[in-house]
């Protein structure tokens, strides 16, 4: 299996000289092609940053990041939002989705600024729909839909445009039980039939569970790697464990 | 920390808001000082003749600034207490009492009151001057006039602006109450329904405007003023669902052509565009009409001005026309001029014409253009006309059968007459004496004071009616230098004239009454143009900047997405563009009609003229439009 991102000693250091906080700290780790990879660990330890790190919102301090064998930290400026329109599709915890354009025209967002022809962007929409459940609601605005349906709809701008790779930040932390499994079944069906490479970033052992690996970081460090047998319940349990012997985790469980 | 120091802080703070608040209120003033300057300005009413009408022009104009002004500070305030009500409610939140905030902002408007004050009285007294000087240029009065600080227009101007500005002040004290604490939650948070497009009212907006239009076409007959208030009527009506209902049915027709809509960053540019302009439709109609009313009126009186000079010109040819029974005094005017080394005499012609009591008709239909009242009618031959055309540039003629003349006046209208060969004259008291119209030279022979039309024909046919008996009458012109500012000659000539008994007529009395009502109509039609664009600029750069931080996170979003800086720049920009450029252009439009009319009403053209105001106008709200532009991208920067 080829890698598809890489990431070599990415350290990050926020603050002046006196006075230095560091997010994360030598963390090396590979993504392969295909893989569903969960990142967890307490509060502040570092799992945003590196987040921002690996979407190129925010550059490491030191340290490089490898997408597909191309450097990424060396990007700049139209080269950057560029690569992240071609290769990142991002599902954010509070949906940010546009109130003015319809569940369909949110979807197709990274579609027309890449001037893809309009019939190609109608069959995407009506593959991307279907496979996300939310071909009723393609004519309905965001405050006309409920949470789940718009984590979908945000699910489907996220893939639409066929990314390397997808990033999802706590994207089940504003939903409730039903709707968060909804969005995980469909994650985990896009992985598996689909092939899509995701990295999501949690709180919820349960989301979690739906992984093919979780790497645990704590204070910018990488902590542990646990991998999945196929059973969900083991590994949720599994997951609990880690958590409860990372420490600080603990009252995010409970 | 008092109040008033935080209420300082607050200026400081939100300067950037506040400075264009300042300067336009500042600039308001000025001019309002400025034009109450000139009110009492005893000097200038000793030498300017038409002093009632006068007073009374700039009278209003100052009316109309305070009420623009009153209009745009309430407008201004509204915005800035929309901006800061999470502010309040944050005061309010900590436990300070309403009345203290409502204090606090009174006296941040004080402030602000007090700045623009003295600003814009300090810039009226150091410019006034200035603007008299060019008052009088345009007027052509030379007179020296002191520098002066009129207390009563100090005493008035401030009067009149504290009390704008306390009744705007109260009126966002009692918004303070208004807010409450739970809008600090969820202040913008509203839900962004699209609009519904009302087929009915979009047509109607398009039907109404059209008759506007076609009827202002059709105007100019005997129903002018029903016709005129028909047409404003349909337009000003037709305007509001224009922004309303016609542009929101326009863009979702545009969204529904796929390969414009989904291509780049047309998707975002059209849906918000849809939502901003539905929501800011009575705002983009009420400057669209703004636009179209401050075109017209600078437009018209400038054109006015520039055409009556030109006019003026063409009835005027000569500085002096004397008319006397044998023109025995030539030698003592010409003395009398020599006086003043300033008027050297540029030519000096003698005439000599038979005056004929004369009809004109058109040659089919005996019908008299005159009404049936014929009109005394200068005769000169072909010689002398064509030594005179040859020195004023006009057209000469080698020859003219018997039965021809040529035309020569400044009243003859094309569009009434119909073309030269169509017409003819007639001797009253000869009816058989006609001479077909050959040609018409639009200018006035020597002064249209005694004949306003001049007939020349053949020196054989000339010397042939002469022996008709009918009455001579011998003219001199003189043309002299700088004769727009010849007024100590004129008086002299005229006091010369009367004692002995000469009829005189002068180029500069006609022009110097005609351009004191015409330049003090540019001028107050001029700076109420700057007041009325100034305030349509600032409407919208206000609106336009509370919603760039509504539209912060909008763009946000689109940042994450992968969108880059330089395009989401290119988003905003282009819906600023659209929100500023709609009301300009249908603006331009509107006024461009019935500057049409107003060109046809008059029969003259001013389109020149017309040009000019477009371009003025469109300079200045590209400023706005600059600076509206670069205060979205320095919020866009900061996220």
């Amino acid at each position: 299996m080829s890698t598809i991102l890489k990431t070599k000693n990415l350290t990050k250091i926020y603050g002046t000289k006196f006075n230095t906080l560091t997010a994360l700290d030598n963390v090396n780790f590979e993504i392969n092609k295909g893989e569903f990879v969960g990142i967890m660990g307490p509060s502040g330890a570092g799992k945003s940053t590196l987040l921002n790190v690996i979407s190129t919102i925010d550059t490491p301090t030191t340290g490089t990041i490898y997408f597909e064998k191309e450097n990424i930290s060396q990007l700049k400026g139209n080269q950057l939002s560029d690569f992240r329109k071609q290769n990142l599709g991002f599902i954010f915890q509070d949906f940010n989705l546009l109130d003015t354009l319809t569940v369909k025209e949110n979807m197709i967002l990274p579609l027309s600024v890449s001037n893809m022809p309009y019939k190609e962007i109608e069959k995407r929409v009506a593959k991307t729909g279907l496979l996300l459940g939310i071909t009723d609601i393609l004519n309905k605005y965001p405050f006309e839909i409920s949470g789940g349906q718009k984590q979908r709809t945000a699910a489907g701008r996220a893939i639409i445009h066929q990314p390397g790779l997808i990033l999802a930040d706590e994207p089940t932390g504003a939903l409730d039980s039903k709707s968060a499994t909804e969005l995980l079944n469909c994650l985990s069906d896009l992985n598996t039939h689909h092939h899509a490479t995701i990295l999501l970033v949690t709180h919820d052992p349960f989301a979690a569970s739906y992984c093919s690996r979780i790497m645990f970081i704590k204070d910018g460090r990488m902590y542990s790697e646990i991998y999945s047998n196929g059973n969900r319940k083991s590994f949720y349990t599994k997951v609990i464990e880690m958590l409860a012997a990372l420490g600080g985790g603990i009252h995010d469980v409970l | 920390m008092t109040f008033y120091s935080l209420a300082m802080k607050n200026i400081k703070r939100n300067f950037r808001n506040y400075s264009l608040y300042i300067f336009s209120t500042t600039l308001s003033i000025f001019i309002y000082y400025a034009f109450s300057t000139i009110r009492y300005n005893d000097k200038i009413f000793t030498v300017a003749e038409e002093v009632l009408k006068f007073k009374a022009l700039l009278q209003m104009s100052n009316y109309i600034i305070a009420f623009v002004v009153v209009i745009f500070i309430w407008y201004a305030n509204t915005f800035f207490m929309k901006k800061r009500k999470k502010e309040v409610a944050l005061f309010s939140l900590v436990g300070v009492k309403k009345t203290q905030i409502g204090r606090m902002l009174l006296i941040e408007n004080a402030l602000v009151a007090l700045i623009s004050l003295v600003l814009g009285i300090l810039i009226g007294i150091i410019f006034s001057k200035f603007l008299i000087m060019i008052l009088l240029r345009i007027m052509l009065i030379r007179v020296e006039i002191p520098f002066s600080i009129p207390i009563k227009s100090v005493i008035e101007t401030t009067i009149i602006f504290a009390a704008i500005f306390l009744v705007v002040s109260v009126h966002s004290y009692t918004l303070v109450y208004r807010v409450k604490i739970i809008d600090l939650f969820h202040s913008s948070k509203k839900k962004e329904q699209e609009p519904k497009t009302n087929i009915f009212m979009a047509t109607a907006s398009i039907i109404l405007i059209g008759c506007g239009y076609y009827l202002s076409q059709h105007a100019v007959n005997d129903y002018f003023l029903t016709y005129a208030l028909i047409i404003s009527g349909c337009v000003i009506i037709g305007t509001f669902p224009l922004f309303s209902s016609f542009t929101t049915a326009l863009f979702k027709y545009l969204k529904r052509h796929k390969k414009l809509f989904y291509k780049g960053t047309n998707l975002i540019t059209l849906t918000n565009l849809t939502y901003k302009l539905k929501s800011h439709a009575r705002t983009l109609a009420i400057i669209t009409l703004l636009t179209a009313t401050t075109i017209s009126a600078m437009g018209s009186l400038y054109g006015l001005y520039v055409t009556l000079s030109r006019a003026n010109e063409n009835e005027h040819p000569y500085s002096y026309v004397f008319r006397e029974e044998n023109m025995d005094s030539t030698d003592e005017i010409v003395d009398i001029i020599e006086q003043y080394p300033n008027h050297k005499i540029l030519d000096k012609e003698r005439f000599t014409f038979l005056a004929i009591t004369t009809d004109m008709q058109s040659i089919h239909n005996e019908e008299s253009y005159f009404n049936r009242e014929s009109v005394s009618m200068a005769y000169s031959k072909l010689s002398d006309y064509n030594q005179v055309a040859a020195k004023q540039g006009l057209p000469t003629f080698q020859h003219l059968e018997d039965n021809e003349c040529i035309l020569v006046t400044p009243y003859y209208h094309f569009d009434t007459f119909g073309p030269a060969n169509q017409n003819q004259i007639v001797i009253k008291n000869a009816p058989n004496e006609r001479y077909v119209l050959k040609d018409v030279v639009q200018k006035a022979f020597l002064s249209t004071n005694y004949y306003p039309f001049t007939a020349v024909v053949s020196d054989e046919k000339y010397h042939a009616i002469s022996l008709a008996g009918n009455p001579t009458d011998t003219m001199i012109g003189i043309e002299v230098k700088n004769e727009v500012f010849s007024q100590s000659l004129t008086t002299q000539l005229k006091d010369y004239c009367k004692g002995k008994n000469i009829s005189i007529t002068d180029y500069y009395t006609t022009i110097r009454t005609l351009s004191e009502k015409k330049a003090v109509a540019l001028f107050s039609g001029f700076f109420l143009g700057v007041v009325f664009l100034i305030a349509t600029g600032s409407i919208i750069y206000l609106k336009l900047i509370t919603e760039a931080y509504e539209e912060k996170d909008k763009f946000i979003i689109l940042r994450k997405l992968g969108f880059s800086y330089k395009e989401i720049k290119t988003i905003a920009k282009k819906q600023i563009f659209i929100i500023f450029a709609m009301p300009l252009i249908i603006g331009i439009i509107h006024a461009c009609f019935a500057l049409s009319t107003f060109n046809h009403m008059l029969v003259i053209d001013a389109t020149d003229a017309f040009i000019v105001a477009i371009l003025f106008f469109v300079i200045i709200y590209f400023a706005y439009y600059w600076l509206t532009v670069n205060y979205y991208n320095k919020v866009l920067s900061k996220s």
